[in-house]
């Protein structure tokens, strides 16, 4: 089998821009010498704005890739591997817009980080008929999402306000006046799976039969606080 | 809104020919015999071998201006922006090409009565509040044309796409999202005394759309639909603020004009633009409409038959007639007016006459300067019907330029000055009864008071460059402009940019 040699990429720049986005992005490929490697490069700027007027609805996101393309060709066996490490994260600061922050109260503040690593590692065995190849990809996957926000609330009536977390009777508080309300969404999610699989071929009384075994592992768990909010006066 | 795309690859020139300095074709590209004959130039068809050599220009740069008091209140009293602008002309064997992108991004400081966008192309008919504020914007703007020869007959076609957005952040807040195309062609007759018969066809869509929100829930100011010079259409003024325009042209134009640049030439346009402003509030209201009648006619002499010496002589004629309309409405049945009588409430009359004149010579050390006085009669009037208001003024304008272009080693140098005196022969404003306020009429005097007034302008943009082993020029260049106005009103203009020829 024949595994084509990926070329590097020529450097590469582009500009977009249009009333409602800009964006910039760069990549290169490099050939490494003495060794059938090439390592790309990627990465771009966006800023997004749903409407330009809206101090709030808007992100601006950086994103920036590396990816490894490696090949060992033996007599016996050949290995290709391909790891790939993503980055993807918003520079936003705090969002702020002075007609409707009521004298500087309300503040708004999104922060997204993704950072993700990928593997594939491909085994072929030009000498042994029964064996294919044999596959392994793994991929670990953490983000990390923040949401905070300052909000001055203003309750046309009095409002209850629970004390407690549990079912049952509990003593309440009330709220009169206005009031400053913190929210706080804090989310971290984790995904990572590991897949093995195999390609054989067994020849029986002239019958070609094509097998494909493997299995399958997935972990994805929620490592943040998820909502919370707290009142102060 | 259109998008800009663009991938930047690097390539070298690949030209069978033998290659000229990259320094020559910039002197040659850039002589005044060129676009002496500027008007000529509005048919597609006369750019065909425009330049002799292939070039593109590329360059980024950033703008920044400051006037001590606005000159003119709707626009605002500076600016600032950043820019990208890529132009290239190709003369080939038998057609030429040329092209252009061009990008810009900045902000208009303290633009006050106004939130409509192209001041310049649909006063009087504006939307505006008393608050303004410094205004947001971004330009993307496309061209392209091609002129061929077959035999007798040259034709050319050209087209042009600017989109506009302006915007404001904080209130009042402004949308504004404007786009204007351009298309035209010609085609040219060569005679059999060495000399072309032009005429060329063009027309031009524009639309925009101009809406204003208020975010605050505190309250907003009255928005106020303006009908020139300081009134309003006081029936709508308050919260309709969302308002659109759209208009077109026509134009025509004739030339008459020698092969080799050098003789008599004479052109005549016509063009006739007009408009409408509509608000969307109130069921798609056609408010008022404005239409322009635009002559020119330019009469030149060229001589550039000697090969270091060319000089020329030209008059030029403007004749720009506009006229505004209002629509009068009855009684509203279910949000739909009626539309009962229509009014020609404002005129705008401009008469410009100037004569100049030029001189470019190569001397033998290498050295290209050049001359160019120019002696210009503006008369402006504005006026309004019911209640009968005017303004007019008479200006005579005086003007030198001079420009110097030199090679030295692999440098290069290319500089440009000017000195411009406006002096004021006539001037008056009435703006009738003064029993009512009115909040417009300070700003409208303003704005009279400077441009009706003495002023002097003066400016200098040097430019060097660097000539690359590939034939490219690397530049670094700057503008410097300077205005003095009435009362010691200053404005000043800085541009810098660095770019590359090739």
């Amino acid at each position: 089998m024949i595994e084509l040699l990926i070329p590097s990429n020529p450097l590469t720049a582009r500009f977009k821009a249009d009333g409602y986005s800009k964006l910039v992005s760069a990549g290169k490929g490099f050939a490494v010498k003495g060794k059938d490697m090439v390592v790309n490069v990627d990465g771009g700027f966006l800023f997004s704005k749903k409407d330009p007027r809206n101090n709030l609805e808007n992100y601006k996101r950086v994103n920036l890739s590396t990816r490894l393309t490696w090949n060992w060709e033996r007599e016996n066996w050949s290995l290709y591997w391909a790891p790939n490490l993503d980055y993807t994260g918003t520079i936003d600061d705090v969002k702020k817009d002075t007609d409707i922050n009521y004298g500087a109260i309300d503040e708004y503040r999104s922060t997204y980080n993704m950072l993700r690593q990928t593997n594939t590692l491909r085994m072929t065995f030009p000498k042994i008929d029964f064996i294919k190849s044999l596959e392994l990809n793994t991929s670990i996957q953490a983000q990390f999402d923040k949401l905070e926000q300052t909000k001055l609330v203003a309750p046309q009536r009095f409002i209850l306000v629970p004390t407690g977390t549990e079912a049952g009777e509990h003593d309440a508080s009330l709220l009169f006046s206005e009031y400053i309300a913190d929210y706080l969404c804090d989310g971290k999610p984790f995904n990572s799976f590991v897949k093995l699989k195999g390609n054989f071929r067994l020849n029986l009384l002239n019958v070609k039969n094509d097998i494909l075994a493997g299995g399958e592992w997935n972990y994805t768990k929620n490592f943040g606080r998820g909502q919370a909010f707290r009142l102060c006066s | 809104m259109s998008s800009l795309l663009l991938n930047v690859i690097v390539s070298a020139q690949n030209d069978s020919l033998p290659i000229i300095d990259i320094r020559k074709k910039i002197t040659e590209n850039s002589s005044l015999v060129i676009d002496f004959a500027g008007r000529t130039l509005f048919n597609p068809a006369n750019k065909y071998k425009l330049y002799d050599y292939r070039m593109t220009d590329v360059k980024i740069g950033a703008e920044y201006e400051h006037q001590d008091e606005a000159l003119v209140v709707q626009k605002g009293d500076g600016y600032v922006d950043a820019y990208l602008d890529i132009n290239t002309y190709i003369p080939l064997k038998d057609y030429s090409f040329w092209g252009g992108v061009k990008y810009k991004n900045g902000e208009r400081k303290n633009v006050r009565f106004n939130e409509t966008s192209d001041y310049s192309l649909l006063y009087p008919y504006l939307m505006g509040d008393t608050i303004g504020g410094d205004m947001k914007y971004e330009v993307y703007y496309f061209s392209g044309g091609y002129a061929q020869k077959r035999g007798l007959w040259t034709w050319g076609a050209e087209a042009d796409l600017r989109a506009l957005q302006e915007y404001r952040g904080v209130d009042p807040r402004p949308k504004n999202t404007s786009t204007t195309l351009n298309i035209s062609l010609g085609a040219a007759l060569q005679l059999p005394f060495d000399y072309n018969l032009a005429f060329s066809l063009r027309g031009r869509k524009y639309k925009q759309t101009n809406e204003l929100s208020f975010y605050n829930e505190l309250g907003k100011p009255n928005v106020y639909h303006y009908t020139g010079l300081d009134t309003d259409y006081a029936r709508f003024r308050g919260s309709n603020d969302q308002t659109h325009y759209k208009g077109h042209l026509f134009g025509a134009d004739i030339s008459f004009l020698p092969i080799d640049k050098s003789g008599f030439s004479a052109n005549l346009s016509y063009d006739y633009f007009t408009f409408e402003k509509i608000i969307k509030n109130l069921n798609e209201l056609p408010m008022a409409k404005a239409s322009d009648r635009d002559v020119k006619a330019e009469l030149v002499y060229l001589n550039s038959s000697h090969p270091t010496l060319s000089r020329g002589v030209k008059i030029d004629i403007q004749l720009l007639n506009r006229r505004g309309t209002e629509n009068i409405f009855g009684d509203p049945a279910n949000n739909n007016y009626q539309q009962i009588m229509t009014i020609d409430m404002y005129e705008h009359q401009v008469t410009n006459l100037s004569l100049s004149g030029f001189l470019e010579k190569k001397e033998s050390n290498g050295i290209f300067w050049s001359l160019m006085p120019t002696l210009t009669y503006l008369d402006m009037e504005e006026s309004y019907v019911n209640p009968k208001k005017t303004i007019l003024y008479k200006h005579l304008v005086g003007t030198l330029s001079a420009g110097l272009n030199h090679s030295f080693g692999k440098f290069y140098l290319k500089t440009g000055i000017y000195i411009k005196y406006t002096h004021a022969l006539d001037s008056k404003i009435d703006l009738g009864s003064q029993d009512f306020k009115n909040f417009l009429a300070p700003e409208i005097v303003h704005n009279y008071m400077i441009a009706s007034k003495d002023n002097t302008q003066i400016g200098i943009n040097p430019q060097i460059g660097y000539k690359l082993k590939n034939n490219y020029l690397i530049y670094l260049g700057a503008e410097w402009h300077y205005g003095r106005y009435t009362d010691n009103i200053n404005a000043c203009c800085s541009i810098v940019n660095i770019g590359a020829y090739f």
